[in-house]
C-alpha cells in the first residue's frame, strides 16, 4: 500500500446529472489529509432521494478516514430511503469496508442526558442528599466502632502508621498554625486597639484576647487549616487506592480498610488537633501581647496578670475538647469521603473538595452544638 | 526487491542516562508487518519501545522513523513523526474522565479540521474495527481488561498511524481473549496494512502473529536472534531455543 502523500489529492465529480441513480465518481487518494476537503461537498451532492452509485475504480488510496466518510453518506441515504452502493474498490480497499460493516449505521450517541424538570431536580438532589447522609451516618458508626475496638485492643492497631501521620499531619502543621494563630491575635488586637483606647480601656486587651483565642478561634482556625492540609490529603489518598482496587484488596485480605487506614488517622486527628491549638493559642496571645506593650503602651505584666485572672482551666478545658472533636470530626469525614469515591480519577478530585467543604461544615455545627451544651450547663 | 524499511535503528544503545542495559543494536521493521521485541524479564524491551516512541532520550545511535531521525527532529517536523505512530500502553492509559468515545476522539479533535459529527464518525469506526459497537458511552472503568486494551488499540489507531507499538498486549489476559486480541492485530495488520511493533512474552501470541522477531539478552548486552519465530524455535543457539522451550513449557 503507497505511502500517504501530503500532495495527493481527492476528486468528485457527478457523472450524467439527470441519470438515475446517480452516480459519483471518486478518483485520487481518500485519506485523512484530503477527507477534510471533500466530506461536506460529497454530502451535498447526493440526491433527496433514491440510489446513489459510487464509482471508485480510480481511487488509489482509501484509510479509516475515507471508511468513515463512505459510512456517512451511506447512513444519509439510508436515512432518505435510498442505498448506496461502491463499485470497483481494488481487493484490499473492499476488505477494509467490509470490516466496516457499511450496511449498519454507526451510531452517534445522544449528546447530552434528557433534561429533567424543576421539580424532578429537586427531587433528584433531595435524594442525593439523603442518601450521603445515611451513607455518611453509616461510617460513622463503623469508624467509632471501629476506634473503639482499636482503643479495646491496642496491639492490633497499626501505631507506627499512627506516629508517621502524626508527624505529617501534626508536627508539619505547626508552622502554618502558629503563623496564623498569630496574625489572628495581632489583627484581633489592634482592631481593638484604638476603640479600647478611646473608653480608657487600655489595660483590658487581655479580657479580649485571651478567652476568644482559647474558647473559640484556636480550636476552630486549627481544625480549619487541618482540614485543608489533612482531611483532603487522607480523601486523596484513600480515594486513590480505592481506584487502583487497593482497597478492595485489603477487604479480601481480611484486612478491615477502617482498622488499617481510617484508624490511624483519627488517632492521628485527636491528638494532634488539640496540641496545634494549644500553639495557635500562645501564638495567639503573644500578637495579642505585642499590641498591649507596643500599641497600647502597657508594660508587659499588666497583659500577663490581667490573663491569668480571666482564663479559667475550664476555659482551656473546653477549648481542648473543642480542638479534639473537631479534629476525630475532620480526620473521620476526609476517610469517608475517601472510601465513598467511586472507581474513576475524576472522583478523586471530587472527593478532596468534598473532604475539606464537608470537613469545614462539620466543625461550624458541632461548634455552634457545643455552645449551646456549654450556654445549657452554664460553664 | 525487499521494500524499503519503515523503522531503521543503527547501533542504539539502550538504557537510561548513567545506567546502560544493550549495546549497538540495530534492526530493520518493513510495512505491514508484525514485528516482535522479545526476551527475559528486565532484559530492556519495554525501555527499547521508549526509545522508538521518543520518550526515552538515546544514549546512542539512531532511529529512524519513516525516514525521518527521532532524535533530530524538532517542532513541527516532530509532531508530524509522532502523528505517524500509535501507541498502547501496557494498562492502556485512557484516560479515566471520558467515554469510550471521547478518548478515541481526542486525538481527532487536537490533529484535524472535521467537523464535530465528522470526527464522531470516525472514532466510531475504530471503535467498530475493534469491535467495542455499542460500547462508545462507557467509561473506561465500566469495561473489562480486554476490552480497555481494543480500546487502547482503536485510540492508537485515530489518526491513521504507519506503526503501531504495542506494550504487553496479551498481559493480564486471559488466553482466549489474548487469542482474539491477536486475530484483531492480525487482521488490522493485513487488512489496513498498518506496522505493529510488539514487546511480548506469549508464546502462543508470538507464534499467532509475528512475522518477524528479535530476542534481546541481558548477558550479551544485544540481539541474541533475528528472524522468523518458527526459526528461532528450531536454532543451533542453546540460549535461543530455550528461550522458546522454557517458555512453551510454562504456558499452559
Ligand atoms: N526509569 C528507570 N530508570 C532507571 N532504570 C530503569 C528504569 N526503568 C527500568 N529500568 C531498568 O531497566 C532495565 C530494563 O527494564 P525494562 O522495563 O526495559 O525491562 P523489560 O525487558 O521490559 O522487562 P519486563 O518484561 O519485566 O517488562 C531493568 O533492569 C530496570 O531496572
Ligand atoms: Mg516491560
Amino acid at each position: 500500500m503507497p505511502a500517504p502523500d501530503a500532495s495527493a489529492s481527492i476528486d468528485l465529480s457527478v457523472v450524467g446529472d439527470s441519470a438515475s441513480p446517480r452516480t459519483l465518481r471518486l478518483r485520487g487518494r481518500l485519506d485523512k489529509c484530503t477527507v477534510e476537503t471533500i466530506w461536506t461537498r460529497a454530502c451535498q451532492a447526493l440526491p433527496r432521494s433514491g440510489d446513489v452509485r459510487i464509482d471508485a475504480a480510480e481511487l488509489e488510496y482509501l484509510d479509516g478516514f475515507g471508511v468513515a466518510l463512505l459510512h456517512d453518506l451511506t447512513q444519509i441515504q439510508r436515512r432518505r430511503g435510498g442505498s448506496v452502493s461502491i463499485h470497483g474498490l481494488a481487493p484490499d480497499q473492499q476488505a477494509f469496508l467490509d470490516l466496516a460493516e457499511l450496511d449498519q449505521d454507526l451510531q452517534t450517541p445522544s449528546p447530552r442526558p434528557p433534561e429533567r424538570s424543576f421539580p424532578q431536580l429537586v427531587g433528584l438532589r433531595t435524594t442525593e442528599l439523603w442518601h450521603d447522609a445515611r451513607s455518611l451516618l453509616t461510617y460513622l458508626g463503623s469508624i467509632v466502632a471501629g476506634t473503639a475496638t482499636a482503643a479495646l485492643r491496642p496491639h492490633r492497631t497499626p501505631w507506627s502508621e499512627v506516629f508517621e501521620r502524626c508527624t505529617t499531619a501534626g508536627a508539619f502543621a505547626l508552622p502554618v498554625v502558629s503563623v496564623i494563630g498569630f496574625l489572628l491575635g495581632w489583627v484581633m488586637g489592634f482592631s481593638a486597639a484604638f476603640i479600647m483606647h478611646d473608653y480608657g480601656a487600655d489595660t483590658l486587651l487581655a479580657a479580649l484576647i485571651g478567652p476568644a483565642m482559647v474558647r473559640e478561634l484556636g480550636p476552630l482556625m486549627t481544625s480549619v487549616v487541618f482540614a485543608a492540609r489533612s482531611g483532603s490529603a487522607f480523601a486523596a489518598e484513600i480515594g486513590t487506592m480505592k481506584v487502583n482496587e487497593e482497597v478492595d484488596a485489603l477487604t479480601t485480605m481480611g484486612l478491615d480498610p477502617i482498622r488499617f487506614l481510617v484508624v490511624p488517622k483519627i488517632i492521628a486527628g485527636v491528638l494532634m488537633t488539640p496540641l496545634l491549638a494549644v500553639f495557635a493559642n500562645v501564638a495567639g496571645i503573644v500578637g495579642g501581647a505585642l499590641v498591649s506593650r507596643f500599641v497600647l503602651d502597657q508594660p508587659l505584666v499588666v497583659y500577663t496578670n490581667l490573663l491569668r485572672d480571666v482564663l479559667t482551666p475550664t476555659d482551656i478545658a473546653l477549648g481542648m475538647v473543642k480542638a479534639l472533636v473537631f479534629g476525630a470530626l475532620v480526620a473521620g469525614i476526609g476517610c469517608i469521603r475517601g472510601l465513598q469515591t467511586a472507581a474513576n480519577p475524576t472522583a478523586v478530585g471530587k472527593s478532596t473538595t468534598s473532604a475539606v467543604v464537608t470537613g469545614i461544615v462539620f466543625i461550624a455545627i458541632a461548634d455552634a452544638i457545643l455552645a449551646m451544651v456549654v450556654q445549657v450547663l452554664g460553664i | 526487491m525487499t521494500p524499503r524499511p519503515i523503522i531503521e535503528v543503527r547501533d542504539l544503545d539502550v538504557g537510561y542516562p548513567g545506567y546502560r542495559i544493550l549495546d549497538g543494536i540495530g534492526f530493520d521493521v518493513y510495512p505491514g508487518e508484525v514485528f516482535g521485541i522479545l526476551g527475559g524479564s528486565g532484559c530492556g524491551k519495554s525501555t527499547t519501545m521508549k526509545h522508538m516512541i521518543g520518550l526515552l532520550p538515546l544514549l546512542g545511535g539512531s532511529i529512524k522513523i519513516a525516514g525521518t531521525d527521532i532524535s533530530l527532529a524538532r517542532g513541527e517536523e516532530r509532531v508530524d513523526l509522532l502523528r505517524q505512530i500509535g501507541v498502547m500502553y501496557q494498562q492502556g492509559a485512557l484516560f479515566g474522565s471520558m467515554t469510550l468515545l471521547e478518548n478515541v476522539r481526542l486525538p481527532l479533535d487536537e490533529h484535524t479540521h472535521l467537523t464535530r459529527h465528522q470526527r464522531d464518525m470516525v472514532a466510531l469506526l475504530r471503535l467498530r474495527l475493534v469491535g467495542l459497537q455499542g460500547f462508545e458511552r462507557f467509561m473506561p472503568s465500566d469495561i473489562s481488561g480486554g476490552m480497555r486494551k481494543r480500546a487502547a488499540i482503536a485510540r492508537a489507531m485515530a489518526l491513521e498511524p504507519r506503526v503501531v507499538f504495542l506494550d504487553e498486549p496479551a498481559a493480564g489476559l486471559d488466553p482466549i481473549t489474548s487469542a482474539e486480541l491477536d486475530q484483531l492485530i492480525l487482521r488490522l495488520a493485513k487488512t489496513l496494512g498498518i506496522t505493529f511493533v510488539m514487546v511480548t512474552h506469549e508464546l502462543a501470541s508470538i507464534f499467532d502473529t509475528n512475522d518477524r522477531v528479535i530476542l534481546l539478552d541481558k548477558k550479551a548486552r544485544g540481539i541474541l536472534a533475528e528472524g522468523r519465530p518458527a526459526e528461532l524455535r528450531d536454532s543451533p543457539n542453546p540460549a535461543v531455543a530455550r528461550f522458546f522451550r522454557r517458555n512453551a513449557e510454562a504456558s499452559p
